[in-house]
C-alpha cells in the first residue's frame, strides 16, 4: 500500500520542477495523490475493519485487563502491575513456560527435516507425488483427531504396545503418555509429525523459485553436491526459513493447545502444561481472566523478544 | 479513462459498505427487541435455549428429555426449546465463557455444590422466592443446592434427578472365581479379598479408567460415607474442615487399599476416555465398577449388555448413609433474555410429571418423593429406591463441596499420589490453597 505521505512525494518529486507552477501547482498534485488513493483505501477498508475489531481491539482490551482482578462476573478491579508481579512466583506458568521454551528447541529438527525432504522432492526421487501427499496429510487432520488417535494408539493396551509384543519387545511396553519424563517428549514427536508436511510445501515453494544461474554457475567452478547445498542454496532459502523459523515459534506459543488438550489435557499431572495451556486453564477453569490476560500479554512479550531474537540470529549469519 | 474506472470501483465498494452498515445496524436492533423479551417472556413465547451436559451422552435421557421439551412446547405454544449438549469435561469452561459474554443459555444444568452451582452463584438468579410450596415438599436432594449448603440460604438451582454411587458386580465372574453371587461386602477388607480371589482366577477385579481423575472424586464420596458423616462433608464446602484433615485422608483409604492391591486395571491412569472403562464392565470385561446410581455407568447400561440377573449390587460397605444428591440441578443465568419460560420449564421438568417422565423414559432417579416405584423396574432400582426409604439419605457429596479449580486439582493430583509420584499431604494441601482462592 502506497501511503498518502508517498503519493505526495512522488507527485512533488516526479512533477516539472517549475517555480511559475508555485503553490497552485502543488495544490493540484495533493489533490491528484489523494483522488488515486482513495480506491486503495476503499479497497483495503474491508480488511482493516476487520483487522481492527478482530485483532486490535482485542489486544488492547487484554493489555487493559491484565492490570485487573476479573472473575468474568462483576466489573474489572483495577491491581496495578499485581498479575505481573503474581506471575513471577507463579510456579504454574514457569514450568508451563519451560515446557513450550522445550517445544521451541527442537526448532532444528522443525528446519532440517522438512528441508531435507523438500530437497529429495524437489529432486523428484522416485515416488515424489506419493510423499509429497503423504507428508501433507497430518497437516489437514484436525489436532483434536490426532491427539485422540495417538492417545489410543500409545496407551497400555494401545496397538503400539501390542506391535511391541509381538516383536518380541514387551518388556519396553509401558503406558506412554502417563509418564511425565517421556510424556513430553512424545507429545513433541507428535506436534513435530503433525507439522513439518507445512515446512515441505514451504521449502519446495522455496527450491521451485530458486537462482538456477548461481547453481550453474558453482557447478562449472567445480563445487560438487554438497558444497552447492551449503553455499549457494542455503543462503538462498535463508528468508523462507526465516519465516518458517518464526511462524513455529509463533506456533509453538499459541498453536498446540487443542492437540496437547485432545492428547494428554495437560498431564500426566501437569507435565504437558504450556503456556497457551495454562492460559487456557486460568481463564476458563479458575476464572481468573485478568490474570490470564496477564499471561497472555507476557506471552506476547516474550514471542516478541524470541523473534528478534531469532532474526537477529539469522541475519547476522546471513550478513 | 483510468480516473473513472477507479471512481467506478469507489463508488460501488462505497454502496456495499454502507449497504454492510446498514444490514449490521438494523440486524443488531431486531436483535437487541429479539433479546429484551420481557413482554413476549410473559406471554412465555420465543426460544428456550436450554444447556445440558447429560443430552446426547446419555440415551436413554436424551429419550427423556426430547419427550419432555416436546410435552413442554405442547403446553407452551409461544416456546421453542432448543435443546443443547454441552459437554461434560469442559463444561465449566462452556459456561465461564457464557457467562462472561453474558449470553448463551436460558437454563443450565450444573453440578452441584461449590465444584458447579456455587462456583457460578454470581451470575445465577436467586430463585428463593419462585420456590413454590410443593417444590419444598416433595423435592429431595437439594442441600448442596443452597448458600449455606445445608437447605438454608441462597436458592440458585432447583434438582432435576438424584445421584449417588454404587458398586455393581458380574455375578458371572464371581462365580468362576468361587465367590458368592449375593456378594454384601461389610467391610473394605472384604472387598478386597474378593479383589484378590478375582485376581488370582485370572479375572480383571475392577473395570473403569481414571485418566481424568473422575473416579477420584466418586472413590472420596464413597470412602466418606462409610468412614464419615454427611454434616462433616457439608463443614468442607462451607470452609469449616479443611482439605487437608484427617478425616479426607481416612476417606480415601479405600481407594488407597485397592490401588495397593493391584486391583484397578493396568490402564487405570491412562484409559484413553472415562467410558471406555465403563464399558469394559459391560463387556464383561471386569469383575466389579464403582458405577452411579442413574444414567451414567448404571444398571441401565450394564443390564441390556450382561443380564438384568446377572449383575450384583452393593452399597459402599458399612456405610453410615447413603448418598443421594441432587444431580445436574437447573439454574437461570442472570442474562437470560427468556427467565419466564426458563422458570416455567424448570417447574415443568421438577413436577411430578415431569419427573415420572425422566424417571420412567430416562431411568434418572427421581428427586420427588411422591413418584412411585416403576412396576417392572429393574431389580438394582428396587434394591436402590427400597434402600433409600429405611436408611439414612444424605445429598451431601464431599468432592462436589470443592469449588470447581480446587476439584480439578484433586482429581489430577490424587492421581499423582496413587502413583508415587507425589505426597498425599502435598496433594491435598495444593487442593487446599486452590479452595481458599477459590472461595
Amino acid at each position: 500500500m502506497r501511503s498518502l505521505a508517498s503519493v505526495l512525494s512522488v507527485a512533488s518529486s516526479t512533477g516539472p520542477a517549475s517555480p511559475r507552477r508555485g503553490a497552485g501547482g502543488l495544490a493540484a498534485g495533493v489533490r491528484r495523490g489523494a483522488r488515486r488513493s482513495v480506491a486503495p483505501l476503499l479497497l483495503l477498508l474491508p480488511a482493516l475493519v476487520v483487522l481492527v475489531g478482530l485483532r486490535l481491539v482485542p489486544i488492547v482490551d487484554a493489555i487493559r485487563l491484565s492490570f485487573t482482578n476479573w472473575d468474568g462476573f462483576g466489573a474489572p478491579r483495577w491491581v496495578g502491575l499485581d498479575n505481573f508481579k503474581a506471575l513471577v512466583h507463579d510456579q504454574q506458568f514457569t514450568s508451563s513456560l519451560v515446557h513450550s521454551v522445550e517445544i521451541l528447541l527442537v526448532m532444528p529438527i522443525w528446519i532440517l527435516v522438512p528441508y531435507a525432504i523438500a530437497w529429495g522432492l524437489h529432486a523428484q526421487i522416485p515416488g515424489w507425488r506419493f510423499f509429497r501427499l503423504a507428508f501433507f496429510i497430518p497437516v489437514v487432520i484436525s489436532p483434536v483427531v490426532i491427539g485422540i488417535y495417538y492417545g489410543m494408539a500409545l496407551g497400555p493396551e494401545g496397538p503400539f504396545n501390542a506391535v511391541l509384543h509381538a516383536v518380541g519387545l514387551g518388556g519396553v511396553a509401558r503406558a506412554w503418555l502417563n509418564e511425565p519424563a517421556l510424556a513430553l517428549p512424545i507429545v513433541i514427536a507428535i506436534i513435530v509429525w503433525s507439522t513439518f508436511g507445512i515446512g515441505v510445501l514451504i521449502f519446495l515453494s522455496g527450491l521451485a523459485s530458486l537462482d538456477q544461474d548461481q547453481v550453474e554457475a558453482a557447478r562449472i567452478d567445480g563445487a560438487n553436491g554438497w558444497q552447492i547445498q551449503r553455499h549457494v542454496v542455503f543462503w538462498q532459502l535463508l528468508p523462507v526459513i526465516e519465516v518458517w523459523a518464526i511462524v513455529m515459534m509463533i506456533a509453538t506459543f499459541t498453536a498446540f493447545f487443542p492437540l496437547i488438550f485432545a492428547l494428554t489435557n495437560g498431564g500426566p499431572g501437569t507435565a504437558t502444561y504450556t503456556v497457551d495451556f495454562d492460559l487456557y486453564q486460568e481463564a476458563f477453569t479458575n476464572g481468573h481472566l485478568g490474570y490470564a490476560s496477564s499471561i497472555g500479554v507476557a506471552l506476547m512479550l516474550i514471542m516478541a523478544v524470541i523473534g528478534v531474537l531469532q532474526l537477529t540470529l539469522l541475519r547476522g549469519r546471513r550478513g | 479513462m483510468r480516473n473513472w474506472v477507479a471512481k467506478g470501483l469507489a463508488l460501488a465498494f462505497a454502496c456495499v459498505l454502507m449497504a454492510g452498515l446498514i444490514a449490521c445496524g438494523s440486524g443488531g436492533k431486531s436483535g437487541g427487541g429479539g433479546g429484551g423479551t420481557t413482554t413476549a417472556a410473559k406471554r412465555l413465547s420465543g426460544t428456550l435455549t436450554v444447556w445440558d451436559l447429560n443430552y446426547r451422552l446419555f440415551p436413554d435421557y436424551t429419550k427423556a428429555v426430547d419427550q419432555l421439551d416436546a410435552n413442554f412446547e405442547a403446553l407452551h405454544p409461544g416456546v421453542t426449546i432448543r435443546h443443547v449438549q454441552v459437554p461434560s469435561a469442559t463444561q465449566t469452561q462452556a459456561l465461564q465463557a457464557a457467562f462472561t459474554a453474558r449470553r448463551g443459555p436460558d437454563v443450565i444444568n450444573l453440578h452441584p455444590g461449590p465444584a458447579g452451582v456455587l462456583h457460578f452463584a454470581k451470575g445465577l438468579e436467586r430463585l428463593n422466592d419462585l420456590v413454590t410450596p410443593d417444590m419444598r415438599k416433595n423435592l429431595l436432594g437439594g442441600e448442596m443446592l443452597s448458600s449455606n449448603l445445608d437447605g438454608t440460604g441462597d436458592i440458585y438451582s432447583i434438582p432435576s434427578g438424584l445421584f449417588g454411587f454404587v458398586f455393581y458386580y458380574n455375578k458371572a465372574l464371581f462365580r468362576r472365581a468361587g465367590l458368592p453371587t449375593d456378594f454384601q461386602p461389610t467391610t473394605w477388607e472384604q472387598v478386597k479379598q474378593a479383589g484378590l480371589k478375582l485376581k488370582a482366577a485370572g479375572i480383571a477385579p475392577f473395570a473403569g479408567g481414571n485418566k481424568e481423575g473422575y473416579e477420584n472424586g466418586w472413590w472420596l464420596d464413597t470412602g466418606w460415607q462409610t468412614i464419615n458423616s454427611s454434616e462433616e462433608a457439608s463443614q468442607i464446602g462451607r470452609g469449616e474442615l479443611p482439605v487437608t484433615d484427617a478425616l479426607i485422608k481416612k476417606a480415601y483409604g479405600p481407594e488407597q487399599m485397592m490401588q495397593s492391591a493391584g486391583l484397578f486395571p493396568s490402564d487405570w491412569f491412562s484409559t484413553p476416555l472415562f467410558p471406555d472403562g465403563v464399558q469394559r464392565f459391560a463387556d464383561g470385561k471386569g469383575a466389579m465398577i464403582l458405577g452411579g446410581t442413574s444414567v451414567a455407568a448404571y444398571y441401565g447400561v450394564f443390564d441390556p449388555a450382561l443380564g438384568e440377573q446377572n449383575v450384583g449390587m452393593f452399597f459402599p460397605p458399612g456405610d453410615r448413609y447413603i448418598e443421594s444428591y441432587a444431580a445436574s440441578p437447573w439454574g437461570i443465568p442472570t442474562f437470560s433474555t427468556n427467565k419466564d419460560a426458563a422458570w416455567a420449564y424448570i417447574e415443568y421438568t421438577t413436577s411430578r410429571a415431569g419427573q415420572e417422565l425422566l424417571y420412567r423414559v430416562g431411568n434418572v432417579l427421581p428427586a420427588r418423593a411422591d413418584v412411585p416405584i416403576k412396576p417392572n423396574a429393574p431389580v438394582q432400582e428396587r434394591q436402590l429406591l427400597e434402600a433409600m426409604r429405611t436408611h439414612k439419605v444424605s445429598g451431601a457429596s464431599p468432592h462436589q463441596m470443592l469449588y470447581t479449580p480446587a476439584l480439578q486439582v484433586l482429581l489430577t493430583d490424587m492421581n499423582e499420589v496413587f502413583q508415587g509420584r507425589m505426597s498425599l499431604d502435598a496433594a491435598l494441601q495444593a487442593v487446599q490453597d486452590t479452595n481458599e482462592k477459590s472461595r
